[in-house]
């Protein structure tokens, strides 16, 4: 509970903060910046083209965690000198293809190198600056958690910057409160509340010059009862001409889900048990997919909420959203309720799940005789009530136990010739799905017990954490944030789905190193 | 609509108990409005509010100076009693106005956006509560609640539990039949006291005037014998003594409906309203403490049989507020924009506060939602114009159509 005085501090600041629009400059990193649009532009829809992905990616990357963190332009850990090697490698052959590009390719790769040797920081300069003999209430707002990690180390490397805490947005939902504030890049990076509900009396967002930025409109509704009642529009903050400066938006990294989808699945790497799937990239460079189906749930973790039995919660899949914290197995496999059902289910379990094994593998045979549609037509006249493609795709997978009317399991022990043992293996299949509902409520009693001994602020902050279950059977379970979404589905192998994958480099241009 | 006449259209009332003479006073200051268009608003309002406190039922009086007592109010912070900050004033004043407002065929709908959400709804709850005169029970409704007693089933065979509420006690006792003396009718009911525990018990013979002190306790089976003893009553703290009248402490106790109704977070009200130890000061520099709860009483927070007057529901479980709770409420606290976009569909006639925490993950899909409604308004709602709005806090509010 926030107390009363905490929160008398907050309206406080809400009404006094004071925000200061920092620009800085770095005459050799805006060239490159700039440099790379102005490549991007000649380069139109060729800039997609794998060979030119392969040159861009780790360039951007560069130019956005430079200008998402206080970092020195020579950091090692962020070091782009392989990259720059192999384009300058390549370039012979660009010049042949692409010979005005291929220019200003040379001029980005003479600046890359040049950066590369470069120790400037001119974010920290500017903390040092403004700062010389350092504060002891204030913060640094990034806007990636993977950025945390190298700034830290960059800022305490220097006796006046190592009091500054380094946070991201998420942090600055509670009462906590600073005396100053620096937002490292653009403002509209960031939720606007951390301009609209400010956790700090000085606001400092410090970002390069030649990045165009909108201030968020700290009114919200679009009238109100203040004075000057009516909404306005949105402060933008316009320099220079237009090809001098680069949208906020543009340096944000995109991800690239065609590359990220051929990654994963192989060609030929299909068949009747593919089912429809939504890629989901986690923090930390991680990848899952997750099924695009009604019914499909996932386990989140609901930071927000009040109520410690609700912070552990399955949610439809369709429900899933940026920024939202999904519970993945991450050792042992996908499944955390398999082992701990298997060990509920004590020794019969072999048998039953040989049974559940031998009646789906059948399934799968006659239908690799016939057809999905065949074997639906064959199951209804064998007295099923729901037997249709979806239906009998979803029957086949190793995720579904038993089908919900016995009926529709009566009519597939018939259609593949298992009617002798209908009875028996019914009987195992609910063995099974009692298990697993029981290891289910099992696994979220622990974990909830475990939440409490956990500092939460750290999954805030670095948007992922592990959690071992003390006890149970299931492995390690990580809590990962979700960063963003694929707009579109894909079919995928059901062996895939809820399996947290490590994406390349080239793959998420966010991705840490 | 100029402001004069849309603030004429919300005044008052549809209150119980008066219903034929204000609406006659109301269409007559309509049209003196219509007619007399220069005459200030605000003196015909004066007028309004005078004849209306005169012509109330006697016992249902709203006492502003309730309103005043909250600007005497301290919280402690520590060791240090400190005095409510403008903020706590202003959602006092909020809830006030909108458990005031009654119009015709329209609910009033007021929301803020605020830097945190803490506090808001029970501040806001606190002053609904204080604008409305604790329901007393008319000689109707204790006539039915007699006629229900009568109408027990047959203690032998199926016994009820129930409650009596005897000279500031509350006793735990069981029906055990009606009689007849004379021409009076009499609910018989057993209690143990703690006096009467070597005897066996007592049995009351409780008459029609006197059942509204007599409270079903629903789901409890009644085990007369040496386990069941009197509870007395938790004395009312000096804390509340300075919101209420003694007549009107007594009321508290009685079942009351609920009226006010929150849809929030559970663990963060409870902790507001009953682990902060607020007072007031006496004229001798002494505190009368107390918690929130203590006047809000919110069901959730007290023992089943206590009577409540806020029902609080949470945001994301179970199947929303009861029927009864919904149709009782005349105001609707959403605390939070999770709340707001999830349950407002179940509320088409109760006034509204939104409260929207700047923070929250869904404050703009709650945010939007608003400014649409906004614009669908019917009429506008400028009562602020006399509340000066505390820094960080924004707000709008209007007129909707009751359906």
């Amino acid at each position: 509970m926030i107390s009363m005085c905490a929160l008398s501090r907050l309206y406080e600041l809400s009404a006094n903060v004071t925000i200061h629009r920092a620009p800085i400059t770095h005459s050799c990193f805006r060239d490159y910046s700039i440099g790379i649009n102005r490549l991007l532009k000649t380069l139109g829809d060729a800039a997609d083209e794998e060979l030119w992905k392969q040159v861009l990616v780790p360039l951007k990357r560069y130019r956005f965690t430079h200008s998402a963190a206080p970092l020195p332009f020579n950091d090692e850990s962020l070091s782009i000198t392989a990259a720059l090697s192999i384009a300058r490698g390549q370039l012979s052959f660009y010049e042949r293809a692409y010979p005005v590009a291929a220019e200003q390719l040379a001029t980005i790769l003479d600046l890359g190198a040049t950066l590369q040797n470069c120790p400037d920081n001119p974010i920290r300069d500017f903390i040092l600056e403004r700062f010389p003999k350092g504060v002891t209430s204030g913060a640094v707002v990034l806007k990636a958690s993977w950025l945390i990690t190298p700034s830290q180390r960059s800022l305490h490397s220097h006796p006046a910057t190592r009091t500054w805490e380094i946070v991201t947005a998420g942090q600055l939902r509670k009462e906590g409160c600073y005396s100053y504030l620096i937002v490292v890049g653009a403002a509209r990076w960031f939720p606007e509340y951390l301009i609209t509900a400010p956790r700090g009396s000085d606001i400092y967002i410090v970002r390069y010059g030649w990045i165009r930025d909108v201030m968020p409109n700290r009114q919200a509704f679009d009238r109100t009862w203040q004075k000057d009642g009516t909404r306005k529009g949105a402060d933008s903050e316009c320099v220079g001409d237009l090809d001098e400066v680069l949208d906020a938006e543009d340096l944000l990294p995109q991800i690239d889900w065609a590359a990220i989808q051929q990654h994963v699945i192989m060609p030929g790497e299909s068949g009747f048990d593919d089912v429809p799937a939504k890629i989901a990239v986690l923090e930390g460079n991680f990848a899952v997919f997750f099924e695009d189906d009604e019914a499909a749930t996932v386990l989140t973790l609901d930071l927000e909420t009040d109520e410690p039995i609700e912070r552990v919660l399955r949610t439809p899949v369709r429900r899933i959203a940026p920024n939202m914290f999904v519970l993945l197995r991450t050792t042992g496999g996908g499944d955390y309720i398999l082992p701990l059902a298997d060990k509920i289910l004590g020794k019969v379990a072999p048998y039953v799940r040989k049974c559940q094994r031998e009646w789906k593998e059948q399934l799968r045979r006659t239908v690799a005789q016939s057809s999905l549609a065949e074997v639906s037509v064959r199951l209804i006249e064998a007295g099923s009530t729901c037997a249709n493609e979806v239906n009998v795709s979803n029957w086949m997978s190793p995720r579904n136990i038993k089908t919900q009317d016995p009926r529709d399991f009566a009519a597939i022990m018939e259609t593949i010739g298992f009617q002798h043992c209908a009875q028996e293996f019914w009987k195992a299949m609910m063995a099974i799905s009692k298990a697993h509902q029981s290891a289910g409520q099992q696994i979220r009693r622990v974990l909830l017990r475990r939440l409490q001994d956990i500092d939460l602020t750290i999954l805030e902050r670095d948007g992922r954490l592990e959690i071992s279950l003390p006890g149970v059977d299931a492995g390690t379970l990580t809590a990962f944030r979700v960063i963003d979404l694929a707009p579109a589905d894909r079919l995928v192998p059901s062996t895939k789905l809820n399996h947290p994958f490590p994406l390349g480099d080239s793959y998420a241009p966010h991705a840490a190193r | 609509m100029p402001y004069w006449t849309s603030r004429l259209k919300c005044v008052r009332p549809n209150r119980p108990n008066v219903p034929r003479a204000t609406s006659r006073l109301h269409a007559s200051t309509a049209w003196l409005a219509r007619s007399h268009k220069r005459i200030k608003t605000t003196l015909l309002l004066a007028i309004y509010d005078c004849w209306f406190q005169k012509h109330l039922p006697s016992g249902n009086v709203i006492m502003p100076s309730r309103l005043d007592s909250c600007a005497r109010l301290y919280f402690l912070e520590g060791q240090d009693w400190c005095p409510f900050p403008a903020w706590a004033h202003f959602f006092i004043r909020t809830g006030w106005e909108l458990q005031r407002a009654s119009v015709f065929s329209e609910r009033l709908v007021i929301a803020v956006c605020l830097p945190q959400r803490g506090f808001a709804a029970c501040f806001a709850a606190l002053g609904a509560l204080l604008a409305e005169p604790l329901p007393r029970p008319t000689p109707d409704d204790i006539k039915r609640h007699f006629t229900h007693l009568l109408t027990l089933p047959d203690p032998e065979q199926n016994p009820t539990a129930l409650t009596y509420l005897l000279a500031g006690r509350k006793l735990r006792g069981s029906f055990a039949g009606a009689v007849t003396r004379g021409t009076q009718r009499f609910v018989k009911v057993c209690v143990q006291t703690k006096s009467a525990y070597r005897s066996g018990g007592l049995t009351y013979y409780v008459q029609e005037g006197d059942a509204i002190n007599l409270q079903i306790e629903p789901g409890v089976q009644p085990r007369l014998g040496r386990q069941i003893k009197g509870r007395t009553l938790v004395p009312h703290t000096s804390f509340v003594n300075h919101f209420y009248s003694q007549d009107e402490l007594h009321l508290l106790h009685l079942a009351a409906r609920c009226q006010v109704l929150i849809v929030g977070r559970i663990n963060a009200l409870r902790e507001e309203t009953t682990q902060v130890p607020c007072a007031v000061p006496t004229p001798h520099n002494q505190m009368n403490g107390g918690v929130l709860n203590d006047i809000l009483r919110i069901r959730k927070f007290l023992s089943e049989s206590s009577p409540a007057r806020i029902a609080l529901y949470p945001t994301q479980r179970g199947t929303g507020p009861s029927p009864e709770d919904q149709n009782a409420s005349r105001l609707v606290i959403f605390d939070g924009a999770d709340a707001f976009t999830k349950w407002c569909v179940l509320f088409p006639n109760a006034n509204m506060l939104v409260i929207l925490d700047r923070t929250e993950a869904l404050f703009q899909e709650g945010l939007s939602q608003l400014n649409a409604r906004y614009y669908l308004r019917s009429g506008e709602y400028p009562w602020h114009s006399n509340i000066q709005m505390p820094p960080g806090v924004e707000a709008i509010s209007f007129l909707e159509v009751r359906r």
